[in-house]
């Protein structure tokens, strides 16, 4: 039988709740460089539910951060372009672009009147220094544009036209939005369409599934309400982190129980229903941790050009549950010197 | 005197009698509207999706119509100057398509009283959506849906199955 002695075996935990979470921490870093524009050429309800409902739905399939989103109704060329800057300025390797506007076969709609080449929308992406890119154009005549396009895409990369290249793209008046994009949203949520079991619904996929729904019309339905639940990243940080805060703040409680039961009293723990806490430990490590959040946010700013609330607020409800398990495991540390010194004695 | 009055009673009748056999010449809207179905809206395979609008008042000497773009292709992008009294319609044939869709101009010459396809009907076949005196008609599709020059069509936004 093999013996693991209780500090160790709680030096086994911490390691092994510590390595979770930094995993979790560097898995969302490595999706951080997804990015997506999601826009619309026109100012018309519809098409502005649509760049609202590929938002939602590009997020929530890819992982996207927000801070990795670009929105904007009835958008210029110039818009577009300085979108692309933004993303390559945050290290995009994998970009989403969806469009939607008027167009015909010469090209897409920026802003009333404007009509912007297929090979010129092209270039304009191509600026993007993502490796990859993931295009949706949805416009009457887009798949006019569709070789303009798939030049450009990159490796792994995917081009999606709403309709072929002599066809009109269909939608419905007071924000119901288009007909393809309806549809093309549900597939990208639907983890079923995931035919090659990767974890992740692809645009071909989920083309490959509007096509199977069939009709020219397909079923009418907004993504947006189809009740998903999903959390966002900051909201599965913080649980994440209130979990490990429970399960590792029984762990010198169990210490101090062991040790009063044999006579020892090796540390100043006090307990508040049953958590472990010292006070003046975790008030001095949360001094630190401030000091930190406060440097981080600014260099985010300066790095980035803008914090969002939700990056603040998040980060202001993560930092004191960050602090309590770093304070955790400095009193386990102190706790197991005390008791190799007193085993010494 | 009394024959100074008489000769100017006479004129001033003249006068109303001209005024109202000119304007028996010319067709109103609601006959405008009769003929558009008849002749331009009733030929069309795709009606089940179409919607025609016109606006209330006649198009007068001088007014210009065009489509919203140059470039319309595969549509032809023609303008129009106005140069009778004119009633103006457009004949968008598929409600639920963004630009660019097939879609037809149609002038209905408000003097000829029996107008037919080619002689005081005439038809462009567009692209876009028109713009009156440089002022866009209906740009957007919830104005189309809710406007009272509506002529033809069904103003139901339930999507088609």
């Amino acid at each position: 039988m093999i013996h693991i002695s209780y500090s160790k075996l709680n030096r086994i935990k911490i390691v092994f709740f510590l390595s979770f979470f930094l995993f979790y921490y560097a898995f969302g870093a490595v999706s951080g460089n997804v990015g997506a524009i999601i826009i619309s050429g026109y100012d018309d309800s519809g098409m502005n539910n649509d760049v609202d409902t590929m938002a939602y739905t590009l997020k929530e399939a890819f992982s996207i951060p927000s801070s990795n989103v670009y929105t904007g109704y009835n958008q210029t060329r110039s818009q577009l372009q300085s979108a692309i800057s933004s993303m390559n300025a945050k290290g995009v390797t994998d970009l989403h672009v969806y469009i939607t506007s008027h167009g015909n076969k010469i090209g897409v709609e920026f802003t009333k009147g404007i009509i912007v080449a297929g090979e010129y929308l092209a270039y304009i992406i191509n600026e993007s220094t993502a490796p990859t890119k993931h295009i949706v154009l949805d416009s009457c005549n887009s798949g006019a544009h569709y070789e303009a396009l798939n030049n450009i895409k990159g490796d792994n990369g995917s081009i999606v036209t709403s309709t072929d290249a002599n066809s009109a793209a269909l939608m419905s008046p007071f924000g119901g939005g288009g007909y393809f994009i309806n549809a093309y949203a549900r597939g990208l949520l639907n983890s079923t369409n995931d035919t090659d079991q990767n974890g992740v619904v692809s645009h071909p996929e989920a083309l490959q599934a509007v096509k199977d729904e069939g009709g020219a019309f397909p079923n009418w339905g907004n993504p947006k309400n189809l009740s998903i639940p999903t959390l966002s990243e900051w909201k599965k940080m913080f649980l994440t982190l209130l979990m490990l805060s429970l399960v590792m703040g029984f762990i010198p409680n169990q210490l101090q129980t062991t040790a009063i039961s044999n006579g020892i009293t090796i540390s100043r723990i006090t307990c508040i229903n049953g958590l472990a806490f010292n006070r003046h430990l975790y008030h001095f490590i949360l001094k630190w941790i401030g000091i930190v959040v406060v440097l981080g946010l600014t260099g985010a700013t300066i790095i980035f050009g803008h914090v969002s609330a939700l990056d603040i607020t998040g980060t202001l409800f993560c930092a004191p549950l960050v602090a309590y398990i770093l304070h955790l495991v400095v009193l386990c540390k102190n706790d197991s010197n005390k008791k190799t010194r007193i085993k010494q004695q | 005197m009394k024959n100074k009055i008489c000769f100017s009673l006479s004129l001033l009748l003249s006068f109303l009698l001209v005024e109202i056999s000119f304007a028996a010449d010319i067709i109103t809207r609601e006959q405008a509207i009769t003929i558009l179905r008849e002749q331009v809206i009733d030929p069309i395979a795709e009606a089940d999706f179409l919607m025609a609008f016109g606006p209330q008042q006649m198009l007068s000497v001088g007014d210009t119509v065009r489509p919203s773009h140059d470039q319309a292709s595969p549509y032809q992008s023609s303008s129009r100057d106005i140069e009778t009294p004119t009633w103006f319609f457009w004949v968008d044939t598929n409600k639920w398509a963004k630009f660019v869709h097939l879609s037809y101009f149609v002038y209905i010459d408000a003097s000829h009283l029996n107008p037919t396809i080619g002689d005081g009907i005439y038809q462009d076949e567009q692209g876009w959506w028109p713009v009156i005196n440089d002022v866009d008609y209906l740009r957007l599709q919830d104005e189309r849906f809710t406007t009272q020059d509506i002529v033809y069509g069904d103003q139901s936004t339930e999507p088609p199955k």
